[in-house]
């Protein structure tokens, strides 16, 4: 539903319903989203007799929000607080190795990717001659 | 009596002006980034330190052209008018934000020429061709892989293993990359950053550091080849690089964890001729606007004189 409104910018009920929410029941979508809007995730103002909600933040901000809250509550599980934060240090490490792996990929077949054109053009330039 | 006034005064107008125009540069960072992403690096990196800096221009510039002649022409020598303390207690603030701003800024410069003289005690100089104008390479044990250090005369320090990881097309694409940072002086725009430090305003300098490494990147390179090198360079120096934070006043190739880089070698792989930029026309342009600009503050010049000293007076008491 958030994906909706920040993909639209904002929506009523009506509206979501309208765009790819027809199998929920008109009061399941008002419910959610007066949730959400309780939640302090989305603002609403009336139109007509119905409310246009719009998301108070943005998707970035969500994720990152999350992301704190997930570390803070990594970080308060253990009595040593070192514990989870070397972990964390390790998990970030590995994924660096991966994500250095994938890119050290890709920039080796771009580079055989130009070597092979130089060598068709080259090729060509010969067959000409 | 009268010159001390017109200190205080001077001085408060500067700060209410730099304050302020700080607060809305620190909340607009978001428009001003999205602004710096529509053209190149380099014209995105010019535009997002200009913008940081563009307070302190504007109050200078303000104070120097309105302030000071408004009350130097405008205010009556021997008048005795009574005088509150709202000067005097802004430009208290002004000095101890300065003396902040220095004592950053020298800090910095100390923490840096100490990191520099711990990497260079057991270096030793070699050259690459082309040779550039401040390209004394210079080769020790820890430093970071590759990075230009220094404000006034900075060095290109190369790690003894860079050497050998990166082949040698590589290298000079990574050195150039280095040697546009020293050409930009992007050291000594860290410096300046460091004087005049205001909350709310480091998403601007994280923005414009990014730029900048980015800037440095597309000048490094000429043809997709050259970027696939770089981009070749900033991944194998990756992975020799622990998660530290950057040395002061330091630029490096590589001073960051992989996500980081990420986005680098994406815009390398992704190369493409860039646009000649139409310089005739932008400096046209450019001229234009000084001109009108400089016109019309000279057409109301005496009128804004008396606004601003009445905005003083309101100051004063």
């Amino acid at each position: 539903m958030l994906e909706a409104l920040w993909a639209r910018g904002s929506a009523t009920v009506r509206e979501l319903l309208e765009s790819g929410y027809e199998k929920l029941a008109y009061t399941t979508l008002m419910t959610t989203l007066d949730r959400l809007f309780k939640k302090g995730l989305l603002t609403r103002s009336e139109e007509g007799r119905a409310f246009r909600y719009r998301p108070r933040v943005s998707r970035e901000e969500l994720h990152r929000e999350e992301a704190r809250h997930s570390f803070r509550q990594l970080l308060d599980s253990s009595p040593t607080s070192n514990l989870p934060l070397s972990f964390l240090v390790e998990i970030v490490g590995e994924q660096d190795v991966k994500l250095l792996d994938d890119l050290g990929k890709l920039v080796e077949r771009k580079r055989r990717d130009l070597n092979e054109n130089r060598a068709r053009r080259n090729g060509r330039q010969e067959g000409g001659e | 009596m009268f010159f001390l006034r017109g200190f205080l005064v001077s001085c408060s107008m500067a700060v209410i002006m730099y304050v302020g125009l700080s607060a809305i540069i620190g909340a607009a960072s978001s428009m001003a980034l999205r602004v710096a992403a529509r053209g190149s690096a380099k014209s995105g990196a010019d535009f997002l330190f200009l913008m940081r800096l563009s307070p302190l221009l504007f109050a200078m510039l303000v104070t120097v052209a309105f302030v000071v002649p408004s009350f130097l022409l405008l205010e009556p020598q021997h008048a005795i008018e009574p005088f509150g303390f709202g000067p005097l207690l802004l430009s208290i603030a002004g000095f101890l934000g300065v003396a902040w701003g220095l004592g950053n800024g020298v800090g910095a410069l100390r923490r840096a020429d100490r990191q520099i003289r711990a990497w260079t005690i057991t270096a030793s100089s070699f050259e690459i061709q082309p040779r550039g104008a401040f390209l004394l390479v210079s080769r020790a044990a820890d430093v970071p892989p590759l990075a230009a250090a220094g404000i006034l005369k900075p060095k290109i320090l190369v790690a003894r293993e860079t050497e050998s990881v990166l082949n040698e097309r590589e290298l000079r694409c990574a050195l150039r990359h280095e040697r546009e940072h020293v050409r930009r002086h992007d050291n000594l725009r860290k410096l300046l950053l460091r004087l005049i430090p205001f909350p709310g305003t480091g998403t601007l300098e994280q923005a414009w550091r990014e730029a900048s490494e980015m800037a440095a990147d597309d000048a490094a390179v000429s043809n997709a080849s050259e970027a696939v090198d770089l981009a070749a360079a900033l991944v194998k120096l990756s992975r020799s690089v622990s998660l530290q934070p950057p040395a002061e006043l330091t630029t490096a190739l590589v001073h960051s964890p992989a996500s980081a880089v990420n986005s680098r070698v994406e815009r390398l792989l992704a190369w493409k001729e860039p646009a000649r930029p139409r310089w005739s026309h932008r400096f046209l342009l450019s001229c234009s606007i000084t001109a009108v600009v400089l016109t019309a503050v000279a057409s109301v010049y005496p009128q804004t004189l008396f606004f601003v000293h009445s905005a003083t007076e309101w100051l004063v008491r």
